[in-house]
């Protein structure tokens, strides 16, 4: 077998003219998409930054500080009290990754706070709400849920409706918020009730303040671009080492041999 | 919210930065030197640091190009291919760069000046070759000789790879080094050295510039991997800002 022919010893020098400007270029492109794929998130954290609590408020979304209740009879799959929760089977085979059976009974949850119940009305269409218990979920959404991470847990079997997806390679995932759990909530007030807002924040449930909501998007804009400062920095030190070999190489004291 | 890995990232950013300005500074003395450097005539070259810009032409017999052109100084950067026996996998060598030169006069309007080459930096038409090994031996023995000596009987060089710079012989070209007494008389003097010839000739820090373009051009190959390294600089710095800019924009 021929060996194979490797290419001329030095690149042209075009290329390494070039590679400076298309490293700025590609440390550009990697930002841009970096921000560009942020751009939601952005939004979102600079629109709750300016959300006042609901004493300071005027018109717009305000922060309502109290506690979660949920209808006294609810109960999880698992058989807990619970102001809300949502669960599903999820599959535990990592080549064939899955969700199955979600439920959810989020609806008929109030905040109680030191004036009086607010129901939270925009939590009755459960379908379309975003949950998130830390800052690797998916972008921020019209209704949104945070969490912290610490009330999802597996649990064992599949009980209630989860039943119906049970088998084997696959757990039972639970995400419970009990009773009487301390929240803040942006919402607009309106008619003795919280609704949506028509500009956003439109309406967020932050588990335990929104605070820490704000530290979980925050922290997933940050990871973003620290992935992107580090596939940079490698990038330029890939080019800077190829164009500081061309500089040796050309600069190249010399010591003829043959001359005496 | 600045993290330690936000710190860590900037401080090696910053460092890589300061490695290539570093490479850049290194670099950026010798661009100073010649544009603060008056170029001479022959005659009027003095001891200490001097520049040139003549014709460049060979005191004896002038080297041989690979593509058969005359020169005075040429620098061959080298490296091929072989099969060892009962290998079936093919490997290469690392490139060495080696430069042969003659002795070499630059002549002007005003006289002539020799010129020392040891510890050139050489400036000049620059071409590649791929020659199979079978020619290499049949036509080019020397660079055979220097490529086979590296293995023992049963390797097959399949190809040579060869980048060559050449300063022809005759070029009207550009020097710039440091001119000092040679061990030459000039023409007509006697023993005692009255009038000894100068010779331009390089140091380990301040190399001899031999150049076959004229003075504008060697600033400009000189500077052009310069500015490489300051683009690289600037970008690897802007990493390092980032890293601490965007924890603080995003902060809650």
């Amino acid at each position: 077998m021929s060996p194979e022919r490797p290419p001329l010893p030095a690149p042209p020098q075009g290329l390494i003219a070039l590679a400076p400007w298309v490293l700025a270029v590609v440390v550009v492109g990697i930002y841009g998409v970096a921000a560009l794929m942020m751009t939601a998130d952005f939004a979102n954290l600079r629109a709750l930054r300016n959300v006042r609590p609901a004493d300071h408020a005027a018109n717009g979304p305000a922060i309502y500080t109290g506690t979660l209740v949920g209808p006294a009879d609810r109960v999880t799959p698992s058989g807990e009290q619970a102001a809300m929760h949502w669960s599903w089977v999820r599959s535990t085979d990592s080549d064939s990754p899955g969700t199955y059976c979600v439920t959810n009974a989020r609806d008929q949850v109030s905040l109680s706070t030191p004036e009086g119940t607010l129901p939270i009305r925009w939590l009755d269409d459960s379908t379309s709400i975003s949950v998130r218990s830390n800052e690797s979920d998916d972008a921020p959404a019209t209704r949104e849920i945070f969490t912290g991470p610490n009330l999802e847990r597996d649990i064992k079997g599949f009980p209630g409706a989860l039943a119906t997806c049970a088998g084997d390679s696959r757990a039972s995932v639970i995400h419970s918020v009990p009773q009487g759990t301390k929240a803040e909530v942006i919402s607009c007030a309106q008619d003795g009730g919280l609704e949506l807002c028509a500009r956003e924040p439109h309406g967020l449930i932050a588990i335990p303040t929104v605070k820490a909501a704000m530290v979980a998007k925050a922290s997933r804009i940050h990871t973003t671009f620290r992935i992107a400062g580090i596939a940079s920095l490698v990038l330029a030190l890939g080019i800077g080492f190829l164009c500081l070999v061309a500089r040796n190489r050309s600069l190249d004291v010399l010591r003829p041999r043959d001359y005496a | 919210m600045i993290e330690v890995v936000d710190v860590l990232l900037a401080v090696v950013a910053s460092s890589v930065g300061v490695f290539f300005l570093r490479a850049y500074q290194t670099g950026i003395g010798m661009v100073r030197r010649i544009v603060r450097q008056e170029t001479l005539h022959a005659a009027d070259v003095k001891p200490g640091p001097a520049e040139l810009a003549g014709v460049l032409r060979a005191a004896g017999e002038p080297l041989m190009s690979l593509s058969g052109q005359p020169a005075v100084a040429i620098k061959r950067t080298q490296y091929h291919t072989y099969q060892a026996k009962n290998d079936s996998d093919g490997y290469r060598t690392l490139s060495v760069t080696r430069a042969d030169a003659t002795r070499v006069e630059l002549t002007d309007a005003s006289g002539t000046c020799l010129l020392d080459l040891d510890r050139v930096l050489l400036f000049g038409p620059t071409s590649s070759y791929a020659i199979t090994g079978a020619n290499c031996k049949a036509k080019h023995p020397e660079i055979w000789r220097q490529v086979s000596s590296e293995h023992a009987d049963g390797v097959t060089i399949e190809a040579v790879y060869i980048e060559e710079t050449i300063i022809p012989d005759g070029i009207t070209g550009f020097v710039s080094g440091t001119a000092e007494a040679s061990d030459e008389l000039a023409p007509g003097d006697d023993y005692r050295g009255v009038g000894r010839r100068l010779k331009l000739t390089g140091e380990a820090n301040r190399p001899l510039i031999v150049s076959a373009y004229d003075e504008a051009t060697v600033l400009e190959m000189l500077r052009a991997p310069l500015k490489r390294m300051v683009i690289v600089a600037c970008v690897t710095f802007a990493i390092g800002a980032a890293a601490i800019a965007i924890p603080w924009l995003v902060a809650p």
